[in-house]
C-alpha cells in the first residue's frame, strides 16, 4: 500500500470526522456510537478497529493504549487521535466533495425521490 | 452487570476468531458498550442479541482485509499446520459472514447426517453389536430340513437331539431348549410365566456366567430331576423379585410343583431372555421322533467348520433313518446351520435394515449434491474475492484446498447438528417400536455411532466440496477481476455441472420414492387381503391349566363352564375355545389323505395344521361355515374321529365332490386315524396375513387335554372392558388358573404388520425428505439461472416475447435435468428393486403403477419448482433489465 496515497474512502471520512469531534475521548466505543447515532448506520467494533488500523498504517491517525477498566472485563482500550496528515486528507476530500456538490442540493433530492427520468429532460 | 453477563459462547467465539491486541481491544469495546450503554437501555434479551450480532459481524468484517498478506506469508513456509489452521479460520469467518447460506447448508447436511446416524445406530445395535456369549464365531443353531416337503427350518425332536449329541464328531457339545408356559402360584394371584426346558449344559455351552448362583449341573437332566431346580432370567429376577440377592436357595411353586432357585442369568439376547424361568429338559427315551419341539444350538469343535459339521450330522441322520424307518416319512433329512451372527435378526429384518441404511445413504448423497450446488453458486458470487487472492499469490492448489476445507468444516458442523437431530429421531424410533425388532431399546449414541457420524460428516463434506473446488476458475481470473465478477459468473461449464447435479438429485430421490411407493402398495395389498377371519370387537385370552387337568373330561368341563358364564354376559355375542390362536399360535400339523387314496411319495400327502375347537369357534372368529355342520358337545375327540376341514383342503382331497360325509385319514403315515368329514369352512390365514391360507383340520376340543386354552370372545362393542368380569368368572371356577395374554384380534393383526409398517413409515419419511431436498435443489438452480438471465429475458420481452413464451422457455429448460433424472432414476430403481422384492407383498418389484405414479409426482414437483422462478422471469420489466446491462 503506497503510504503517500491520501485518498479516503467514504467510511474512512466518517471515521476521521468522528475523531475530530471526539478529540481526546476517541476510542472504539465512542467512535462506534458517534457514527451510529449520527448516520443511523450499524457499524461493528471489528470494522472500526480494522479501518483504524489501516488509517494508522498510512500515518493518518495515531493511537495510545489506555488502562484496563472493569467494565471491559479487565481489557485495555485504544485511543485514537487525528494526525495532521489525516486532517489534511480529510479537508481535501471534504473540499472536493463540497465543490462537486455546490448548488446541486435540490436537484439531488429531487432525483433521489423521483428517479432519473425527471431530470433527463 | 453481574446478573446479566455477556453471552459466554459469543465471548468464546471471539477468543477463537481473533488474536493478540486485536482481540483485546475489540472484545473490550464490545464488553464495555454492552455493560455501560446497551444493557441498561435495551434490557437483557435484546442486549444479548446485540452482543451476538457485534461478535458475528466483527469476526466477519475484521478479517478479509488482512488475509491476502497472510496468505502470502503462509506460502513462505509457515508449514502445513499453520496454513490449515488459517484455512479453517478463514472458512469459519466466511461462514459467519453469510449466516443465511450457512444455516441452509448446515440444515441440509444435518438432515442427511441425522437420518444416517439414527438408522446406523439401529443397525449397530441390532446387527453389529456382539452377542453376550464368549467366542460366538463357533456357535451355530441347528435346524433340520425336509427338502421334499419344502420345510427349510424344522426344530428337532428330543430323540433326534439326543442321538445327534451322542454320535456327532464335530461339535464340542449340543444344547436344546423348548418353550412352554407355567403357572406360578403360592403368592397372591396365580401368574402365568413363560418357561423353558433346557438341556443341563445349555448355558455352559454358550459360556454364560450367571449373575447369581450357578447354572444346572451335569446330570441335572437325568430322569427323576424334572421338578427340582430352576434358573431365573435377569429381567424376571429384577421385576418380579426386585433384584433380591438372597433369591438363590428359595423355592417357587410352578405348575403345582416346588422348585429351588439355583441361579440368576445375566441379561442379554437371545436365549437368555427366551423365558422367565428355566427348568431342566429331562431325557425321555419314549419321546416321539415326530415331535419337532427343540431349538438346538451347538458349539463347533476346534478345526470343524459349518460344512464339515453339516456333513457329520447328515451322516448321523442317515444312520438313524436305517434304524428308525419312520424318520424317512417326510423324505431325506438335511440341515441348516445358522451362525450366531444371524441369531438376533432374521433374514427379513436384516434385509430391511440394510435397505433402510441404503436409503439414508441416498438421502446423504442428495443432501451432499444439494450442498455442492449451493457451494457452486456461492463460489460464483465470490469469484472476485478468489481472483484477488490468486493475484496476491495463492496457487490453484491452495485455492482448491481452501474450498475443500470450507466444505469439510460444513460437514463437521453438519455432523454436530445431525447428531442433535439423530437423538430426537432415535427416541422417536423407540417410541414407534413395532415390538419385534430385537435390542431396539439398547439403541443409542455410543462411540461407534459417534465415529460413524463424524465419518459421514467428513464424507459429505468431501462429496459436496469436490465439484466447487475443481470449479475454482483460474484461467479466467483476470477477466473476473476486471469485470467485477458478475457478468463472467457461472460459465457454460458450470451451468452444465449444476444441471447434472440437479439431475442426479432427482434420480436419487426418485429411487427412494419408488422404494417407499412399493412398500406402501404392499401394505395396502396386505390390508385388503382376505384373511378368512374377522377382527372387529373380538379378543383372545389364555387360561393355562395345571397338569391336574390333563384328563380330557376335566378340561372340557372347565371350558364348558367358563364359556357358559362368559356367554351369559349381555355384551357377549358368542365365545369359544381353541388350542392355538391365529398368527401367533404354535404351528401344529399333520398329514391328511382321503381314505383309499394311494400316494407314491411323501410330497403328495397334504400337510395341514390342526386346531381343537369348541362348537361356536367359527362364529366367534367370523369364519364362514360353507357346508355340513359344526361340532356339538357330543362330538368327543377320537370317539369316533370327526373332522371339519378348510375349503382348500376339501378341494384338494375331493376335487369336484362334496367333502361332507367323506372319510379322511388323519396323521397319515403316523397314526392313520380314519375320520368322517362333517363340515367344510372357509380358508383362513392362520400363519399371518402374508402367508397363504393354511390347509386346516378342525377337531373337537371336547375330551382333549390340551392345557393352554385360548378363549375367543366376540362382543357387541369393545370387548376389552369385559376382561375384568371374565377374570373373576375364571377365579370363581379355579383361583389357581391364571388368565393372560389378553389381546384383541385387531391388535393381533396390527402387531403382525407393525414391523412392515415401521419400515414403510421410515422409508416414506426418508423419501419425503429426499423429495423436499430435490425440490429445493431444482428451485435454487432455476432461481439462480433466472436471476442471471434477467437482461436476456428483458431483451426477449422487448423484442415481443409474451409472458407465456418466457415461462415456457425458462420452465422448459429448467425441466430438462428433472426429466433426465426421472429416466435415469427409473432405470436405477428397476436395477435396485430386486433388493426390495423379498420385502414386498402382493405386487412385483417392477410394479408399473408405482413407477408411473412416482415419476408423475417427481415431474409435478419439478414443474412447480421451475414454474415459480419462471413466473418471476415473466414479470421482468424490459426497461429495467436492459438498464442493468
Amino acid at each position: 500500500m503506497p503510504s503517500g496515497d491520501t485518498r479516503l474512502g467514504e467510511f474512512e471520512q466518517v471515521l476521521l470526522f468522528a475523531l475530530l469531534r471526539l478529540g481526546d475521548d476517541a476510542y472504539g466505543v465512542t467512535v462506534r456510537r458517534d457514527i451510529e447515532e449520527r448516520t443511523g448506520r450499524a457499524v461493528s467494533s471489528g470494522a472500526v478497529y480494522t479501518a483504524m488500523e489501516r488509517l494508522e498504517a498510512r500515518g493518518l491517525v495515531s493511537s495510545v493504549v489506555g488502562e484496563p477498566t472493569p467494565q471491559r472485563g479487565g481489557k485495555r482500550k485504544k485511543y485514537y487521535r487525528l494526525e495532521q496528515r489525516g486532517a489534511q486528507a480529510l479537508a481535501r476530500s471534504y473540499d472536493a466533495l463540497r465543490q462537486m456538490a455546490k448548488g446541486l442540493g435540490p436537484k439531488l433530492s429531487d432525483t433521489a425521490s423521483h428517479g432519473p427520468a425527471a431530470t433527463e429532460r | 452487570m453481574p446478573g446479566n453477563p455477556s453471552p459466554l459462547l459469543a465471548r468464546l467465539l471471539l477468543r477463537v476468531l481473533l488474536r493478540g491486541e486485536r482481540r483485546e481491544f475489540i472484545s473490550g469495546d464490545i464488553e464495555e458498550e454492552y455493560a455501560d450503554h446497551i444493557l441498561p437501555i435495551l434490557g437483557p434479551m435484546a442486549a444479548r442479541r446485540w452482543f451476538w450480532s457485534q461478535v458475528l459481524r466483527s469476526a466477519g468484517s475484521a478479517v478479509p482485509h488482512v488475509l491476502p498478506s497472510r496468505t502470502v506469508r503462509g506460502h513462505k513456509g509457515d508449514g502445513f499446520m499453520s496454513t490449515t489452521v488459517m484455512d479453517l479460520k478463514y472458512a469459519l469467518r466466511g461462514l459467519l459472514k453469510t449466516p443465511g447460506f450457512t444455516f441452509v447448508a448446515v440444515l441440509t447436511l444435518a438432515l442427511g447426517i441425522g437420518a444416517n446416524t439414527a438408522i446406523f445406530s439401529v443397525v449397530q445395535a441390532v446387527l453389529l453389536r456382539p452377542l453376550p456369549f464368549a467366542q460366538p464365531e463357533s456357535l451355530v443353531r441347528i435346524f433340520e430340513t425336509r427338502p421334499e416337503r419344502g420345510w427349510d427350518r424344522v426344530s428337532l425332536s428330543r430323540p433326534n437331539f439326543r442321538d445327534y449329541r451322542e454320535q456327532n464328531s464335530t461339535f464340542e457339545d449340543l444344547g436344546a431348549m423348548t418353550g412352554m408356559s407355567m403357572s406360578l402360584t403360592g403368592s397372591g394371584l396365580p401368574e402365568r410365566v413363560s418357561g423353558a426346558r433346557i438341556s443341563a449344559g445349555f448355558f455352559r455351552l454358550l459360556r454364560v456366567e450367571p449373575t447369581l448362583g450357578r447354572t444346572f449341573t451335569i446330570g441335572q437332566d437325568e430322569p427323576g430331576n424334572e421338578n427340582d431346580q430352576v434358573l431365573l432370567s435377569n429381567e424376571f429376577w429384577r421385576t418380579r423379585f426386585a433384584s433380591d440377592s438372597g433369591i438363590v436357595g428359595q423355592s417357587l411353586t410352578l405348575n403345582d410343583n416346588s422348585y429351588t432357585v439355583v441361579g440368576v442369568l445375566p441379561p442379554g439376547r437371545p436365549w437368555l431372555d427366551a423365558a422367565q424361568v428355566f427348568v431342566p429338559l429331562v431325557r425321555n427315551p419314549e419321546a416321539d421322533r415326530e415331535n419337532f419341539i427343540l431349538g438346538v444350538i451347538g458349539r463347533l469343535a476346534a478345526g470343524a467348520s459349518t460344512e464339515t459339521a453339516r456333513a457329520d450330522l447328515e451322516a448321523v441322520s442317515q444312520g438313524l433313518q436305517q434304524i428308525h424307518p419312520s424318520l424317512a416319512e417326510h423324505g431325506q433329512i438335511g440341515f441348516v446351520l445358522q451362525p450366531a451372527s444371524e441369531w438376533i435378526a432374521g433374514d427379513q429384518l436384516r434385509r430391511a435394515l440394510w435397505v433402510l441404511l441404503g436409503a439414508v445413504g441416498f438421502l446423504l448423497l442428495i443432501a451432499s449434491v444439494n450442498l455442492a450446488n449451493l457451494l457452486l453458486a456461492r463460489a460464483t458470487t465470490r469469484q472476485r474475492e478468489t481472483a484477488v487472492r490468486a493475484a496476491l499469490g495463492a496457487g490453484r492448489g491452495r485455492l482448491i484446498r481452501q474450498s475443500l476445507v470450507e466444505s469439510l468444516l460444513l460437514g463437521v458442523i453438519g455432523a454436530g447438528a445431525g447428531l442433535l437431530l439423530a437423538r430426537g429421531a432415535i427416541s422417536l424410533l423407540r417410541a414407534l417400536d413395532p415390538g419385534d425388532i430385537p435390542r431396539l431399546a439398547d439403541v443409542g449414541l455410543n462411540a461407534w455411532v459417534l465415529g460413524f457420524t463424524l465419518a459421514v460428516g467428513l464424507l459429505a463434506g468431501i462429496l459436496s466440496g469436490l465439484a466447487p473446488a475443481f470449479q475454482v476458475p483460474y484461467a479466467g481470473l483476470i477477466g473476473a477481476l476486471r469485470e467485477g465478477g458478475r457478468s463472467m459468473a457461472g460459465g457454460r461449464a458450470q451451468r452444465r455441472l449444476r444441471s447434472v447435479l440437479v439431475g442426479a438429485e432427482v434420480a436419487l430421490s426418485l429411487m427412494l420414492l419408488v422404494g417407499a411407493g412399493l412398500l406402501i402398495r404392499s401394505f395396502n395389498e396386505l390390508l385388503r387381503v382376505d384373511r378368512g377371519f374377522q377382527s372387529e370387537n373380538r379378543l383372545f385370552f389364555t387360561a393355562t391349566l395345571s397338569p391336574s387337568y390333563a384328563d380330557g373330561t376335566r378340561t372340557s368341563d372347565f371350558i364348558n363352564q367358563l364359556l357358559a358364564r362368559i356367554n351369559s354376559m349381555p355384551q357377549v355375542r358368542t365365545s369359544a375355545a381353541v388350542n392355538a390362536r391365529p398368527i401367533t399360535g404354535p404351528n401344529v400339523g399333520m398329514g391328511v389323505l382321503a381314505a383309499g387314496q394311494d400316494v407314491t411319495s411323501t410330497e403328495a400327502v397334504p400337510w395341514a395344521s390342526w386346531r381343537l375347537i369348541t362348537e361356536d369357534y367359527f362364529r366367534a372368529v367370523g369364519l364362514p361355515q360353507l357346508r355340513g355342520r359344526t361340532f356339538t358337545k357330543l362330538d368327543e375327540i377320537g370317539s369316533p374321529w370327526r373332522a371339519i376341514i378348510s375349503e382348500r383342503l376339501a378341494e384338494m382331497l375331493w376335487p369336484n365332490e362334496d367333502a361332507v360325509g367323506q372319510q379322511a385319514v388323519l396323521w397319515a403315515g403316523q397314526n392313520d386315524f380314519p375320520a368322517e368329514v362333517v363340515g367344510v369352512v372357509g380358508n383362513m390365514r392362520e400363519r399371518g396375513l402374508e402367508e397363504e391360507p393354511t390347509l386346516a383340520v378342525y377337531l373337537p376340543y371336547y375330551g382333549a387335554g390340551w392345557s393352554s386354552v385360548n378363549f375367543v370372545v366376540h362382543a357387541t362393542g369393545d370387548p376389552l372392558p369385559l376382561v375384568r368380569t371374565m377374570r373373576s368368572m375364571l377365579a370363581e371356577l379355579d383361583p389357581n388358573v391364571p388368565l393372560s395374554d389378553v389381546e384383541s384380534i385387531e391388535a393381533l393383526v396390527g402387531d403382525s404388520m407393525a414391523t412392515r409398517q415401521f419400515h414403510m413409515v421410515l422409508l416414506m419419511v426418508f423419501s419425503g425428505l429426499a423429495l423436499v431436498l430435490a425440490l429445493a435443489g431444482i428451485y435454487g438452480v432455476q432461481s439462480y439461472s433466472v436471476a442471471r438471465r434477467t437482461s436476456e429475458i428483458g431483451i426477449r420481452v422487448a423484442l415481443g416475447a409474451t409472458g407465456g413464451n418466457v415461462i415456457r422457455q425458462i420452465a422448459g429448460q429448467g425441466m430438462m435435468p428433472t426429466l433426465v433424472g426421472i429416466v435415469v432414476g427409473s432405470i436405477g430403481a428397476l436395477a435396485l428393486s430386486r433388493f426390495l422384492s423379498s420385502l414386498l407383498f402382493g405386487i412385483a418389484a417392477t410394479d408399473i403403477t408405482t413407477y408411473v405414479g412416482v415419476a408423475l409426482l417427481v415431474a409435478v414437483t419439478g414443474l412447480v419448482s421451475c414454474y415459480v422462478p419462471a413466473r418471476r422471469a415473466m414479470r421482468v420489466d424490459p426497461a429495467e433489465a436492459l438498464r442493468e446491462e
